[in-house]
């Protein structure tokens, strides 16, 4: 009768347990904050968009910067570090919507003409809130 | 008959280790969700720690209470998961609202770590037929 050693389970045991400790161990990111970011406030009216410049950044289920500030019609880049899909979703009419963004991947859309401050949310974890202000 | 068995109990821990490690992967991140008094990565990090200890027991002390144990950790954690991504059922007592209607790499391997443990650990529990011995008069 064939019998299974328990030296072979207890090292299959361990390989299997090292393995998803090594997977796991790839999750713990730091969250880094864009260097391009541009950290809003309420009075950087003087700030000067450059083309391409505006970036969120979406890691740890987390907008950065939460509040950012654009000029109207302002190309901002979409930066998705999580391991799950998100989107980058004006509340209320929609004033832009991302779509989908993939793990790991890069997109971007058109800031409002209008100036104004324009909440938006993932519309998949919908407890992620973050605000672009158009001014 | 026992090797058969023996790669089931393999194909199991696989499953089972791909099950701890997608779910201890992704914890820190769903550290985030936080709408009730558990976070979804404090129920990664049990699902994790319960897997893990899952291959250990049908590697190693190869009982059916074990086994038990690991078909419920891999068929819990298929259930939480397929129910959350197609349903929304929002804040449950101590749980946070894990609605998350999309799929990704990461989610779909722990489907299948999940899937794989279900299928190999389920011919475990049937009947053995042992060979009949000898009859003494």
């Amino acid at each position: 009768m064939f019998r299974f050693p328990r030296q072979i389970a207890v090292l299959f045991s361990l390989l299997l347990l090292t393995l998803a400790g090594c997977s796991s161990s790839s999750g713990s990111k730091t969250a880094v904050a864009p260097s391009s970011s541009k950290a809003a406030s309420a009075a950087s009216s003087s700030s000067t968009a450059v083309a391409g410049a505006a970036q969120i950044v979406i890691d740890n289920f987390t907008f950065s910067p939460a509040t950012l500030t654009v000029t109207p019609g302002e190309k901002v880049t979409v930066v998705n570090k999580d391991s799950t899909t998100h989107t980058v979703t004006a509340t209320g009419n929609k004033a832009f919507d991302t779509g989908d963004i993939a793990s790991g991947a890069t997109t971007t859309f058109t800031a409002p003409s209008t100036a104004g401050s324009y909440p938006y949310i993932c519309t998949i974890h919908q407890f992620m809130h973050g605000t672009l202000t158009v001014s | 008959m026992a090797a058969v068995r023996l790669i089931l109990r393999l194909v199991a821990a696989l499953g089972l280790a791909i099950d701890a490690g997608i779910h201890a992967k992704l914890a820190p991140q769903y550290d985030a969700v936080t709408t009730a008094t558990i976070s979804q990565g404090t129920l990664f990090r049990i699902e994790a720690g319960a897997a893990a200890l899952a291959v250990v027991v049908v590697l190693l002390w190869r009982r059916w209470p074990g086994d038990l144990f690991a078909l419920l950790t891999a068929t819990a954690g298929l259930a939480a998961l397929l129910v959350y991504r197609y349903i929304d059922v929002g804040t449950l007592g101590p749980f946070p609202n894990m609605y998350e209607p999309v799929w990704f790499t990461d989610k779909v391997w722990a489907v299948i770590g999940q899937a794989l443990a279900m299928a190999a650990l389920l011919p475990l529990f049937l009947p053995r037929h042992r060979p009949a011995g000898p009859r003494v008069e």
